[in-house]
């Protein structure tokens, strides 16, 4: 009976308890560069899910083979191919959104969040725990990165995946498609959920 | 087993399962990315050539441009060709559609860019303007590139190479006017003479400080004594720029071009209306081998007086022919000196002006 609750907070903690971008603050840099419509972040998200998902169970199942020297060396070289798919995937068959997504593709091999649930995770847990994990965290990350481009979105071109939602004579706010807009929403997202988390335990 | 042995082991392997996986899958990906491509560029000719009833593909390539020719039938109707040039943020790219004889713009498309998204990025696509949502890029179409393109702020674009510049993204509009000037301007120059053209390429590759590029504007001043008003004349293939003193024609510059040592080199030669004495002669562009074919603008020999070559100019006599002399005074009114360690550029402009002034001379009486 213990053991399944383990399980079960294994996959929920990277939701909420321990979400990347809200808690543990990391993988910022995709998360400002490209919310600025939901159809980039939800596309991120899942590419980084997907990159996060296959090395954590690959990883997780040559735990025992890699040598701790070299441990971090072997995971950039299987994340990085995993990247690469992911990122000729959607040159191949979504070329716009890898247009719109240009470098962050590629630059998800140095994203410390996955490079992170290797070294703390993968690299010590059996491979079903590591993928419980991992697709927790993926969920985590691409529910975080889809609230903040949608309020972004909303905000900023009055738009929901390309979609007028907005009233006609409503007028885009301009910053929240700048960076400083990026800034200004995950800033209040972390401080929510800091508020939050305090109220919950009093 | 050895641990050295075992690392080496274990990430030879890992790189070489990686590796191998990728090649397959970068053979199953590459084609779908070439066919976008392939289909953006065609899409972007078709845009641009709109009166080419049957584009074909047809493609010539000239120095550093491709061309995209549009038939209407046989008739060779429009060019179509990339362009490409620093933005506000990072490299726009162009595809721009011309008239055969670039007297003007049939289209513009933007491949490429990465503007500020809401700003800059109204150069593609203007969300604030439905319906005509590339309302920028249309107003090109009919519009005349010579001798440039300029905006105009706050009002419609009327005269013939004007062009509405985006509020709020003036930089970005500027950046494509600046990007178009430059190359329909180079292409149209190596469309008609692919031979230079290759140089160009070369030239391109080589660094900005060994590739000078000056205009012939500016370099007017140095070649004719007082070039306060001028006036443009075009005979033959030749541009002249005259300037009047009391209603007759005072002094004459016109352009013209040979092969250097590594590329093409452009003067601006300035004369006497009588075409026998040289008032001052400049260099517009030239690529030559640092160090020694750039002595002729700057002699690190001679530091103070770097151009001296240049300077050896005006006042020579051109009948019946500039002579190079080596490393001694020049005595005679044809001799010039040669710059030691640059006697190939050197003898490059003597042959320039040589061969170019008789030519010049023919055509300026027809405008006589």
């Amino acid at each position: 009976m213990a053991k399944k609750v383990t399980l079960k907070e294994d996959f929920l903690k990277g939701i909420w308890k321990e979400n990347p971008i809200l808690i543990a603050l990391l993988g910022l840099c995709p998360t400002l560069a490209v919310t600025i419509s939901v159809e980039n972040g939800l596309a991120m998200g899942l590419a980084a899910s997907f990159v996060l998902i296959c090395s954590s169970t690959l990883i997780s199942i040559l735990r025992n083979l890699i040598p701790k020297q070299v441990r971090i060396a072997s995971f950039i070289v299987i994340i990085a191919t995993f990247v690469t798919i992911a990122d000729r995937y959607l040159a191949a068959f979504y070329p716009d959104i890898s247009k719109n997504l240009g470098p962050f593709i590629p630059l998800i091999i140095v994203n410390c969040m996955i490079l992170g649930r290797q070294e703390a995770f993968a690299s010590k847990n059996g491979v079903g725990r590591s993928i419980l994990d991992a697709v927790g965290m993926g969920i985590g990350f691409t529910l975080v990165l889809i609230i903040l481009s949608g309020i972004r979105e909303l905000l900023g071109s009055g738009t929901l995946l390309g979609m007028q939602v907005m009233w006609p004579s409503f007028s885009p706010w301009m910053v929240m498609i700048l960076p400083p807009g990026a800034f200004l929403t995950l800033g209040l997202m972390i401080g929510a959920s800091n508020w939050i988390n305090d109220r919950r335990a009093k | 087993m050895n641990t050295s042995v075992k690392m080496i082991l274990v990430l030879t392997i890992i790189a070489t399962l990686s590796g191998g996986l990728l090649s397959f899958w970068d053979a199953f990906t590459s084609p779908k990315i070439e066919e976008y491509r392939q289909k953006e560029v065609k899409k972007a000719v078709k845009e641009v050539l709109p009166s080419a009833e049957n584009y074909r593909e047809d493609i010539k390539t000239a120095g550093p441009y491709t061309f995209y020719l549009g038939y209407d039938g046989n008739e060779l109707i429009g060019l179509a060709f990339n362009v490409k040039g620093g933005g506000f943020q990072d490299i726009i790219s162009l595809m721009v559609g011309v008239t055969p004889d670039f007297s003007q713009i049939t289209g513009l498309s933007v491949l490429d860019q990465k503007e500020t998204p809401g700003l800059g990025t109204k150069i593609a696509e203007d969300p604030s303007r439905k319906g005509d949502e590339t309302w920028f890029t249309n107003q090109f179409r009919g519009k005349s590139p010579f001798p440039e393109i300029y905006y105009v702020k706050n009002k419609k674009a009327e005269a013939d190479s004007e062009i509405e510049a985006i509020s709020g993204a003036t930089i970005s509009s500027q950046a494509v006017i600046n990007i178009l000037n430059f190359h329909i301007a180079r292409a149209k120059e190596a469309w008609s003479n692919p031979g230079q053209a290759d140089l160009m390429q070369d030239c391109d590759e080589k660094t900005p400080d060994q590739h000078i590029r000056i205009s012939e504007e500016d370099a007017l001043f140095n070649v004719l004594p007082s070039a306060d008003k001028y006036v443009k004349k075009e005979a033959g293939n030749f541009k002249f720029f005259l300037t009047y003193n009391e209603n007759k024609i005072s002094g004459i510059a016109y352009r013209s071009e040979g092969r250097g040592y590594e590329g093409p080199i452009k003067l601006l030669i300035g004369l006497e209306p009588d075409f026998e004495t040289i008032t001052g002669l400049a260099v517009l562009e030239y690529c030559e081998t640092p160090g020694f074919g750039t002595r002729i603008l700057s002699d690190p020999s001679r530091p103070a007086e770097k151009n001296w070559f240049l300077q050896q100019f005006p006042g020579k006599k051109i009948s019946p022919a500039l002579t190079l002399i080596h490393n001694k005074e020049p005595g005679l009114p044809n001799e010039i000196e040669a710059v030691s360690g640059a006697t190939v550029t050197s003898q490059t402009i003597i042959n320039i002006i040589n061969t170019s002034v008789p030519e010049a001379r023919t055509a300026f009486q027809s405008i006589k």
